[in-house]
């Protein structure tokens, strides 16, 4: 253990220059940090909003910069660093450096993810959890692949020369994968287990270098890492893990009458000259008759389009991340269509087919909310003031949540404003209700982003006589909020038969 | 020329500080080392000497678990090399001409650095090496000249009293002063370990080593004590009584067979007085007069070097 210290202290002794500019730039961020969350009248310079997205840059680099510095301190590539032949425990070795790390990287993130939420109005005492998956992430993202990078390599230049084949090999990966039909989609087993050998590979190489020290092995070690993981995304059959995840509607739900596609009548087929590979098709989705107290995101959609003489196309799955409430309503979902496919049918009718992959989910534990002057709190989870929409027309409650952006359902019922309105007659106002993403449940930013700002958004609320926006929510207006609670996972189909393609096209601008 | 050192080495020739058996190393196609077998007498000053690319560093490092072998394997006071590591190093000092040292550090902060990790670490020897080497405490590293940084370095190996000092080429690139220096303090700190030291400068070697390994092609050609290997080889010149018109074959141990007119030169590598004159008769019959000159290290080095590419050709 003397010799962790000792260790230890030697590095902070080499290191306190790299140390205090990383602590300096975390200040800086953090002193800073309140900017984004403000908009409207307070919305910073753009200059300002440049400098701290620099800053956020620097900090990260002068992290990168510490951790490989410290770590090849006793650099564990070549044969000829003076401590290969000195008594150094490589247990302690190893701890030293994670001491060193924890208390330069870890602990500084730790007390500036404290402090903000204290700031904010936030208990830290009751966010222990969300504060410890901040460090976690923290560690699992940036400070492993770091260390892994550098006890493979000797120098920050090698580091950096190895990080651009690292990059390299991500962009190509991330391309060739992208090409895959549904990738985008159905990828969350295929990227679990990428991450999860990911993960074992750093970790075999940590263990490797500092018990083993054989450069060559553990080089070799990560690039059969990176070919299996390169096998695993690209080899995966996306299409029918989304269909795994996606059960077929079991007969009877009300989901599955719901939903149909839209005829474009009225709309005039688009007859331009096809130009580029693809070209944009619009299609019209409405939704009805969704239960009350429920809401259903589509996470994926897929359009097939029949053609006479046996022609077919499909899209495969596409993200949507549109969310439905039990009004009805209708929602327009865009895919990219092959050109050529697209010209061959252009000229007569098909029989389109749109396959959604939906979460249904169901509020629960509903709280009546009074909103009160300046911030007051909805639920736990969220401090909130009101305020205009970005656009001036809608009616926001700006929020901000601690370490993750909660899922809301809000819903406001005009008639209960306390706002003075400037016209009797007024508003002919529908129900409102937020926008928030209820698949959100966890989306802490690895330890940088403890207090995340997100809003409720009501609809729109303006006055019919003219276009100023006006207040529906003044201090004494209640509103309602809920929890969505996944109630399940579906897949649902809807076509239509005998349609022009063209009516369904973009217009090229 | 060759003088005995004063050392108490043990008679017990299974006493070896280092074994080497059968190592091989190879980088890529090269072998760098070919079937290794070495022993250093524990209380000795063994001299690894060779040409460039013997293999010299290459069995060193792997002596010190810095290399990994490809096969074969080494035996380190009482530790396999593969499992040096830690606190054997308590016992073991190694000096290297192209050390990487934490150059930032002030050479105080390195003593102290380093002190820490050694239990049996003498103050007063430390004190005592700085004084002899003259070492500018103050300054950091990387300002010092390559002779200060190996007097740093031999300092920081021989502080803690080491069973075993390994030095690879320590006195490469040093100046004839700073060699004598090094060469002094590595006597007076060293005490009884055993020293394995690596180098091209047979002179320097042959004033401190009290044995003597030649390395070639990555195997031992031969491994002595320099008493006896000093015993063994000699030049020989001999007068004859008429220029020979034909001569028997000469011994294997002849190198270097020089025959002009009624003069004879060779070097005898197995020299025996009695042994050596009836060879010579046997050869070339009466001689008029022989001389048996001694031989120095690096003669003698580099009569076998010279021999070995003469095979080879």
């Amino acid at each position: 253990m003397n010799q962790v210290l000792h260790i230890f202290r030697k590095d902070l002794r080499r290191l306190w220059l790299e140390i205090i500019v990383s602590l300096l730039l975390l200040f800086g961020f953090a002193w800073k940090m309140p900017m984004i969350w403000r908009e409207g009248p307070n919305y910073e310079a753009p200059v300002w909003r440049w400098l701290f997205a620099l800053l956020g840059i620097s900090l990260c680099f002068s992290w990168w910069f510490l951790i490989v510095r410290v770590i090849q301190g006793e650099s564990l590539v070549g044969d000829r660093q003076f401590w290969l032949t000195r008594p150094y425990q490589r247990r302690w070795l190893i701890a030293a450096k994670a001491l060193f790390i924890i208390a330069f990287v870890n602990v500084p993130v730790l007390i500036f993810d404290v402090a903000l939420l204290a700031h904010v109005g936030f208990s830290p005492g009751l966010y222990l959890s969300g504060l410890l998956q901040a460090q976690l992430l923290l560690t699992a993202f940036l400070v492993v692949p770091i260390a892994t990078i550098s006890v493979i390599t000797e120098s920050p230049a090698q580091f950096l020369l190895f990080l651009f084949g690292v990059i390299a090999y991500i962009s190509g990966l991330t391309w060739a994968v992208a090409e895959i039909p549904s990738s985008s989609v159905g990828g969350d087993i295929p990227s679990a287990m990428a991450l999860t050998m990911a993960a074992a590979t750093c970790v075999a190489l940590l263990i490797l270098q500092y018990f083993r020290r054989d450069t060559l092995v553990s080089r070799w070690t990560l690039l059969v890492s990176l070919c299996v993981i390169a096998i695993i995304l690209t080899s995966a059959p996306y299409g029918r893990l989304v269909e795994h995840a996606y059960p077929d509607l079991p007969a009877g739900s009300l989901v599955s009458a719901a939903v149909k596609i839209g005829t474009n009548t009225s709309a005039k087929p688009n007859e331009s000259p096809v130009i580029g590979k693809t070209l944009n098709v619009y299609v019209p989705i409405d939704t009805t008759g969704l239960v009350q107290g429920s809401l259903v995101v589509v996470d994926a959609a897929r359009l097939t389009i029949h053609a006479p003489g046996g022609l077919a196309w499909n899209s495969g799955w596409v993200s949507s991340g549109q969310t439905l409430w039990p009004t009805p309503s209708r929602f327009t979902q865009t895919f990219e269509v092959n050109s050529k496919f697209y010209s061959s049918v252009a000229g007569g009718a098909v029989e389109m087919r749109i396959d959604l992959a939906v979460s249904e989910y169901r509020e629960s534990a509903p709280q009546q909310i009074t909103a009160a002057t300046g911030s007051f709190k909805v639920t736990d989870d969220g401090i909130c003031t009101v305020g205009q929409g970005r656009y001036g027309s809608t009616v926001t409650l700006r929020c901000k949540s601690a370490m993750n952006e909660p899922a809301f359902a809000a819903h406001l019922d005009p008639k209960s404003t306390t706002c003075t309105l400037p016209d009797s007659n007024w508003p002919s106002l529908q129900l409102g209700r937020n926008d928030g993403n209820p698949s959100a449940e966890f989306g802490g930013g690895a330890g940088l982003f403890p207090v995340h700002p997100f809003e409720i958004n009501f609809g729109a609320a303006t006055n019919p006589s003219g276009d100023k926006a006006i207040s529906i929510i003044c201090p004494g207006t209640s509103f309602s909020v809920s929890t969505p609670a996944l109630f399940g996972r579906y897949r649902i189909e809807t076509e239509i038969q005998a349609v022009h393609l063209g009516s369904y096209r973009a217009y090229d601008f | 020329m060759f003088e005995s050192r004063g050392r108490d080495i043990p008679s017990d020739p299974m006493a070896n500080a280092i074994a080497i058996e059968n190592l091989t190393k190879h980088f890529r196609h090269v072998a760098a080392l070919n079937g290794l077998n070495m022993a250093v007498p524990e209380g000795s000053i063994f001299g690894l000497v060779g040409p460039n690319g013997a293999g010299k560093t290459t069995a060193i490092k792997i002596v010190m678990n810095i290399l990994h072998a490809t096969s074969g394997r080494a035996q380190v006071l009482s530790w396999d090399s593969r499992d040096l590591t830690g606190s054997a190093f308590c016992s073991i000092g190694y000096v290297s001409e192209n050390q990487k040292l934490p150059e930032w550090m002030r050479v105080t902060d390195f003593l102290a650095y380093v002190r820490d990790f050694y239990p049996t670490w003498d103050r007063e020897l430390e004190n005592d090496l700085v004084k002899r080497f003259d070492l500018p405490a103050k300054r950091k590293l990387k300002m010092l000249s390559r002779g200060m940084r190996m007097k740093v370095a031999l300092a920081s190996s021989l502080a803690y009293r080491p069973r075993l000092i390994v030095m690879d080429e320590p006195f490469s690139g040093l100046d004839p002063l700073v060699r004598d220096e090094l060469i002094e303090c590595l006597l007076h700190g060293a005490g009884a370990a055993t020293v394995l030291i690596s180098s091209h400068d047979l002179a320097e070697i042959e004033t401190l080593a009290t044995h003597i390994g030649y390395l070639e092609a990555g195997q031992l050609r031969f491994s002595e004590e320099l008493t006896s290997l000093a015993s063994r080889f000699r030049q020989v010149e001999l007068a004859l009584h008429a220029s020979p018109l034909q001569h028997g074959a000469p011994p294997e141990s002849w190198m270097h067979l020089d025959v002009s007119n009624s003069t004879v030169r060779f070097i005898e590598s197995r020299y025996d007085e009695g042994r050596t004159a009836s060879d010579i008769v046997q050869v070339f019959g009466d001689t008029a007069s022989a001389t048996y000159a001694p031989m120095s290290l690096r003669s003698i080095f580099l009569a076998i070097a010279r021999d070995t590419r003469e095979h080879k050709a």
